[in-house]
């Protein structure tokens, strides 16, 4: 949350209504990015209107009137958004799940419980 | 039933009436027949002897008046004689009066005098000398006193003549009615039987003349005739002494033995009988044959209606035998079917039998509480007017789709193929329908109902709480797993602590992979495969790929593939493909721990006479014993117990459920210590493409 508006190029919005979960991502990510983290999907696309993350890490499954792939809809369904590497995050692992991730548009899809590892090595592979 | 209960009481009582009425007939008839013959036959005997009696009576009749006119005859002789000797004394000429035919000399032998003293003195035949007749009894009787009456004497053999003669005499006398001697008359008893040879008695017929004093003066007997027979034992002299003049009699012939029919007749003004009989056989002769005719058809007239008694009888058992038999068949088919009615109506499950004519012969109570629909209102509606009802009851989305269209089992097989519905009724009831096409004529369709509202019910809950645990459970795992892969990074973490934290990473991703095929197995169970998405796969193209995917084992080498030229392919879920290879082969390579080489063979194989698809995935592993080989596919079941090996041990179920939801098998050969091979037989598809590498 740090040096807000100073590199909104390279934010990295965490989004999950579990804190324990941002914590272990902003974590991780936060040595080398700059990390936004929303609990609620409205909060998430309240962050990207303002601060237009370069990447955002969604969880799917959220409580609250938007969903993470409702979240996803709305990115891609903007232009000025549509370029934001997404990351989905969620604790619905099948195969169909995924399918219908990336037919939305999502990136990658990181099924809970996932590496911290492997997904810090996939967000560097996007913010270069 | 209570019905039953009368009946079966009653009959016997009916039958054994039916049997008695029959016998008391039976037995009625034949006396009638008895007592008939009977009648007849004494009536006929009666009437037979009554016209013998007759004919006898005519017969003495006139030997009677023959005997009369021959001694009354001869009574006039002696009358005369006695006369002209009372009137000419000894000078009366005897001859001379039988010469002049005074006298006739054909029926009397001899005409006599006897004096006072009892010399023979005069005779109309020619006399040697006088004899000395005083001790005769012809003369004897004379002496005392005038009876009046002619004396008629025993038959006597002449000592001289060496003739029979009886003799006749009165008594003379004088004036002053002293005795003065007797005529006397002998006349020829030949005289008698000649007469009576003449009668017509039949062949062993008797005809006498007898005495008061019970001795025969003549007597004919059959062909033989006799003279001075005594018979004065006979009771007819008692009974002619009490005054009966005639009369009949049967008596069996102290001379012959033989029975005969008599009549006898006493001659008025003489002491003597006249006796006919006649021989019973021959009378009766024409009378027996009749009897023998008639004895002989009443005895087969008995018989007859013995015979039909009989067979009455023997036809009415036999009725009641199988009359019986068939009343038990018929309780006990009555028994059954109450039974099955009452199975049938204390079922749970609905059922409704359709009769020859397609139309409906029974509803149980069980389908009307299901359906909400009366059972009776059911009763003969065709199948049409069912379905129609039945597809009323039901939510637009499960309708009952028609008994028409409901899926037939095979013949051989037997099995029933299923169908939900749903009943609009709160709450929702979900019934499965199966239909058994019964094997006889009488009911050739059965439905069949049974309410599965719980049981899917079950199963949804099962699978909905397994996702939903499994997914709750994700979120707490990514934390754990996150945090302690983050914390191993740490260069500056002490060995023992890294020891520790690796054990709890690694345990931490067992237990993910545990979730993911909780989630897969749930998802399977509950979609059925609905979601499966089917497109013809190229076996070779899989498991090129599958093999070169695989994460190996550090050391290990990868599986080695036997493939055969010639696409095989098969239609399925490609993904789900991949997941039952992926599963097995990492199988083959952590019970192999030791090494050795994991081989992948695909060929053609003949399943059951069907041509199958199978991939063989065979190790050189520690394998299994037969019962661990019985429980692969038990989920959670996990052959090492080691701990060693890690693994969730819902792998093989998971490829289980997969291959069967593709119509195709999965089996596993296995020895301890030698190895594991499995077989997973997929059915191939005719119109694959011809995909080649």
């Amino acid at each position: 949350m740090s040096t807000l508006g100073q590199k909104e190029m390279n934010y990295v919005l965490i989004v999950d209504d579990h804190a324990d979960i941002r914590r272990l991502l902003s974590i991780t990510l936060g040595r080398q990015f700059d990390i936004l983290e929303a609990d609620t999907g409205t909060a998430a696309l309240e962050a990207i209107r303002r601060y237009r993350p370069k990447l955002v890490l969604l969880d799917v499954m959220m409580p609250g009137e938007v969903d993470g792939l409702q979240v996803l809809d709305v990115i891609k369904a903007d232009p000025a958004t549509r370029d934001t590497v997404v990351g989905m995050v969620t604790a619905r692992g099948q195969q169909s799940d995924s399918e219908l991730g990336r037919e939305r548009g999502a990136d990658a899809y990181f099924v809970k419980p996932f590496s911290p590892l492997q997904v810090v090595s996939w967000v560097r592979g996007h913010m270069k | 039933m209570k019905r039953g209960m009368k009946f079966w009481s009653e009959s016997p009582n009916r039958d054994a009436r039916i049997l008695l009425i029959l016998w008391v007939t039976t037995a009625l008839l034949l006396l009638v027949t008895v007592l008939h013959v009977y009648s007849l036959e004494k009536g006929d005997r009666l009437r037979v002897l009554a016209a013998a009696d007759r004919d006898l009576s005519n017969l003495t009749r006139v030997s009677q008046e023959h005997a009369s006119r021959t001694f009354r005859s001869a009574d006039q002789v002696i009358r005369f004689v006695r006369s002209r000797y009372l009137a000419e004394g000894s000078k009366l000429n005897l001859y001379d009066l039988t010469a002049r035919g005074v006298i006739d000399s054909q029926i009397f032998n001899q005409v006599g005098l006897i004096d006072e003293k009892g010399i023979y003195i005069l005779s109309n035949l020619p006399m040697v000398e006088k004899v000395d007749l005083s001790d005769r009894d012809h003369f004897k009787v004379h002496i005392a006193r005038d009876t009046g009456e002619m004396f008629v004497s025993k038959p006597v053999l002449g000592r001289a003549s060496g003739k029979w003669s009886i003799q006749l005499s009165r008594r003379i006398n004088r004036a002053d009615g002293s005795f003065a001697g007797v005529v006397v008359v002998s006349i020829d008893p030949g005289y008698f039987t000649r007469f009576y040879a003449d009668l017509d008695l039949g062949a062993k017929g008797m005809a006498a003349l007898y005495g008061m004093d019970g001795i025969a003066r003549a007597r004919m007997v059959g062909e033989v005739a006799d003279f001075g027979a005594k018979a004065d034992k006979s009771p007819v002299f008692s009974l002619l002494d009490g005054g009966v003049q005639s009369g009949s009699y049967t008596q069996s012939s102290v001379v012959d033995g033989i029975e005969r029919l008599y009549f006898y007749r006493k001659v008025p003004g003489f002491s003597l009988v006249v006796f006919a009989g006649t021989e019973l056989r021959y009378l009766l002769a024409g009378h027996v044959a009749a009897r023998d005719a008639l004895y002989l058809q009443s005895l087969l007239l008995s018989v007859v209606i013995l015979f039909l008694s009989t067979s009455l009888t023997y036809y009415l058992q036999k009725i009641r035998k199988e009359t019986a038999s068939r009343r038990l068949a018929q309780q006990q088919n009555q028994e059954r079917t109450l039974q099955l009615s009452a199975i049938f109506s204390m079922s749970p499950d609905g059922f409704v039998s359709f009769d020859e004519s397609r139309r409906i012969k029974y509803v149980n109570p069980s389908f009307g509480r299901m359906t909400d629909l009366d059972p009776e209102g059911l009763q003969g509606l065709d199948e049409a007017d069912f379905s129609a009802r039945l597809a009323a009851q039901c939510v637009s989305g499960a309708r009952f789709k028609g008994v028409g269209k409901l899926s037939v089992p095979g013949p051989s097989d037997g099995s029933m193929e299923l169908d939900i519905i749903e009943v609009a009724a709160t709450p929702k009831r979900l019934l499965q329908v199966g239909t058994l096409q019964g094997d006889t004529a009488s009911v050739p369709l059965i439905l069949y109902f049974r309410d599965v509202t719980q049981e899917i019910e079950v199963g949804r809950m099962k699978s909905e709480f397994l996702s939903t645990a499994a997914h709750e459970l994700r979120t707490p795992m990514a934390s754990i797993y996150g945090f302690v892969e983050i914390v191993l990074a740490d260069p500056d973490l002490s060995d023992t602590h890294r020891e520790y934290l690796e054990i709890a990473y690694r345990q931490a991703q067992v237990m993910a992979h545990i979730l993911n095929d909780l989630l897969d197995l749930a998802r399977i169970e509950e979609r059925q495969g609905s979601d499966f998405h089917y497109t013809p796969v190229n076996l070779q193209d899989l498991l090129h790929s599958v093999v070169k995917a695989l994460p190996i084992p550090e050391g290990r080498d990868r599986p080695g593939l036997d493939m055969p030229v010639r696409p095989l392919v098969v239609s399925a879920d490609e993904g789900k493909l991949r997941q039952v290879m992926v599963n097995i082969l990492s199988n083959a390579y952590k019970f192999s721990p030791d090494g050795g080489s994991v081989a992948v063979a695909l060929e053609v194989q003949q399943l059951d006479g069907v041509c199958m698809a199978c991939i063989q995935v065979a190790d050189q592993g520690i394998g299994m014993s037969a019962q661990q080989l019985a429980q692969v596919f038990t989920r959670f079941y996990r052959a090492d117990a080691s701990g060693r090996i890690s693994g969730t041990g819902l792998g093989m179920s998971i490829v289980k459920e997969i291959v069967n939801l593709h119509h195709g098998q999965v089996s596993i050969a296995s020895n301890l210590g030698t190895g594991t091979r499995v077989n997973v037989f997929l059915p191939p598809t005719t119109t694959g493409t011809a995909n080649i590498d």
